[in-house]
């Protein structure tokens, strides 16, 4: 059973990602991922204006009067969660784990898909894919969804992307959209994702806390990595040291963003303790922009 | 001086200190920041201070150590003896004649008159003794006392040290000489009263016979042990001529029969010593038969020394915490 801690988490979770998805994002999550098709959904009276092409004849024969044929966009989509809860994730600054963070973020994702009416999977991973739910519609679904982001309890420490990138491609017929939250610790995944992203809409959700950039002026930190389970001591007053971590993490993320696009993925940097709507409402308004010249 | 602890029990302390160091290195091991060191590792930096930082532990633990031995009391003090019973009064009666510059005494190449011969058997028998008070009596054509009765053996030494053959005239003046040792001693209230007299002659000066002078000793109940020295027949003497140097050999005559009977007469012994070997002995024998058993009182003064620990232990304790909030401050 949930402990009771865990419930009202999922709660705050419940009531946050509703009011973000209600409030912020509603228009912007389904202006961004536009279905494939039309779907019929009603016939109304002709107006002046509209296009008569829309008319719809047999019905206007027997209300003898003029009525079109009024169109919806099919917005039978499928969104894929893909959570990394690899060791690395379980590190964090600010009062809160980067996990958390990927958490909520999922859990918003997962309501702006069940309140469009979208199917909702979960993968989640660490060097192997810990669990996997399959998609569906609902409530009562993306309730479970959550509650498993937030309760997993990960056997994996190690990170491989490329492995639940190759889980997701086998596992969902259609071409679904992928979000890939992670913190990217990890090595030779790039191939993986350019396959996956043939067939898939993958959009990867960086999450990276500030320490990881700016180290915490705090004189010698004894450090252990969580996934390799490494010890090492740095000097974070050094300056060098700090620049030298700055320029190497800033050149990690240039060359994340290289490989992003050059498979022609929209992706977002979300920062450990800071708000993560405006990344994602952010990014849903350039893929809109997109979708709209498309 | 000399160093102690008073309370070396505390000192077992030490041995939790290699525990303390094992449970402080263990915990230090476990209390790390996780941190994904992916971006770490790839620039190899690490700063120059991290290559310090055992110098906070290194610090405090010699702190903690030197804590413990000022814990344990360290002292250093002095250790002072007192004899309680006080030995024999023994007055030591050299001969300074001129026939004591005999070279007969030789040992190897080295010559060496028996006087010189002399003056180290003495001082060698003077280091034996304890708690006696000894003085010396030389003499020659005259006798005098060159020291009076003393404990001080260095100084007693010294005067041995600086006589010289002649100092006294030529002559021998045994029997003034014994009776001024007996003069020395007749006043005294030691249980035992020796006189130890080293002569290579006959009585041939001074007022006073040495048979009358043993009859003066006895009636102070005082011992005279007689050392009659010199080889049997001619001896060697070193003269000096307008030719320099040369070896001259002298009949020496050594009157036995007198220092026999002062000897005898006094309830001492008369020994005969014709080589340095038997004169050694001799004043062995003399120095095994006038043993006293002594008792002491000893007692030793301490001054507490802990401040020479404590001082250091503090400064680096403040030192190593002072650093630790400061250059080598550091997380978790």
């Amino acid at each position: 059973m949930l402990s009771p801690e865990v419930i009202s988490r999922i709660r705050r979770v419940h009531i946050m990602s509703t009011r973000i998805v209600n409030e912020v994002m509603a228009g912007q999550y389904h202006s961004a991922f536009k279905g494939r098709g039309l779907a019929f959904e009603e016939v109304r009276e002709y107006t002046p204006g509209d296009d008569v092409r829309n008319i719809d004849w047999n019905v206007t024969a027997r209300m003898n009067r003029p009525y079109v044929k009024v169109h919806r966009e099919e917005r039978e989509l499928t969104v894929c969660l893909c959570v990394d809860l690899s060791a690395s994730v379980s590190t964090g600054s600010r009062h809160s784990l980067k996990r958390e963070t990927m958490a909520e973020i999922a859990a918003v994702l997962a309501f702006s898909a069940v309140f469009n009416n979208d199917k909702v999977a979960l993968v989640l991973f660490t060097d192997h894919v810990e669990e996997f739910v399959p998609p569906r519609k609902g409530s009562s679904h993306v309730w479970r969804v959550i509650r498993q982001v937030l309760t997993a309890r990960p056997l994996g420490r190690g990170t491989s992307i490329a492995t639940s990138l190759n889980h997701i491609t086998g596992a969902l017929r259609r071409g679904a959209v992928v979000f890939l939250i992670s913190d990217f610790e990890d090595e030779d995944f790039e191939s993986a994702l350019a396959v996956a992203s043939r067939k898939h809409d993958i959009i990867p959700v960086v999450i990276k806390d500030p320490i990881e950039r700016e180290l915490p002026p705090v004189g010698l930190l004894g450090i252990e990595d969580p996934e390799s389970g490494e010890k090492l001591w740095v000097d974070a007053s050094d300056p060098i040291v700090r620049r030298r971590v700055r320029e190497g993490f800033d050149k990690r993320m240039a060359y994340l963003n290289d490989v992003f696009r050059s498979n022609g993925l929209d992706y977002t940097i979300v920062w450990n303790g800071e708000d993560y709507v405006k990344p994602l409402v952010n990014l849903f308004r350039i893929r809109e922009r997109r979708v709209r010249v498309a | 001086m000399h160093w102690k602890f008073e309370d070396p029990a505390f000192l077992v302390l030490l041995l939790a200190i290699p525990l303390l160091l094992f449970l402080h290195l263990r915990y230090e091991k476990r209390r790390r920041l996780l941190y994904p060191a992916g971006v770490l590792k790839s620039v190899q930096v690490q700063g120059w201070r991290v290559r310090f930082r055992h110098i906070v532990r290194a610090l405090y633990f010699a702190s903690l150590s030197l804590g413990v031995f000022a814990l344990a009391r360290p002292q250093a003090g002095t250790v002072h003896h007192e004899v309680i019973t006080t030995g024999v009064d023994m007055m030591l009666v050299l001969d300074a004649s001129g026939s004591m510059k005999a070279l007969d005494f030789s040992e190897g190449q080295r010559r060496k008159t028996r006087f010189q011969v002399a003056k180290d058997v003495i001082a060698d028998f003077i280091d034996k003794r304890e708690g006696d008070r000894i003085g010396l009596v030389v003499f020659g054509e005259y006798a005098f006392t060159q020291c009076p009765l003393t404990v001080d053996y260095a100084l007693l030494k010294g005067f041995l040290e600086t006589l010289e053959v002649g100092i006294a005239g030529d002559s021998t003046a045994l029997g003034d000489a014994l009776a001024l040792a007996v003069k020395r001693l007749r006043k005294l209230k030691s249980k035992s009263k020796i006189i130890v007299a080293l002569t290579d002659g006959r009585n041939n000066a001074g007022q006073l016979s040495p048979e009358e002078a043993a009859d003066i000793a006895r009636s102070y109940h005082i011992r005279i042990y007689t050392v009659g020295i010199g080889v049997e027949g001619r001896s060697p003497f070193r003269v000096e001529t307008l030719f320099g140097p040369r070896i001259v050999y002298q009949r020496v005559q050594l009157d036995e029969k007198t220092l026999r009977a002062v000897a005898n007469a006094t309830g001492g012994r008369y020994f005969r010593a014709s080589s340095p070997r038997e004169l050694e002995e001799v004043y062995d024998t003399i120095d095994r038969l006038e043993k006293t058993e002594r008792k002491m009182r000893s007692w030793a003064e301490y001054r507490e020394e802990y401040r020479f620990f404590l001082l250091p232990a503090f400064l680096m304790a403040v030192g190593a915490f002072l650093l630790s909030h400061s250059a080598l401050r550091r997380m978790p």
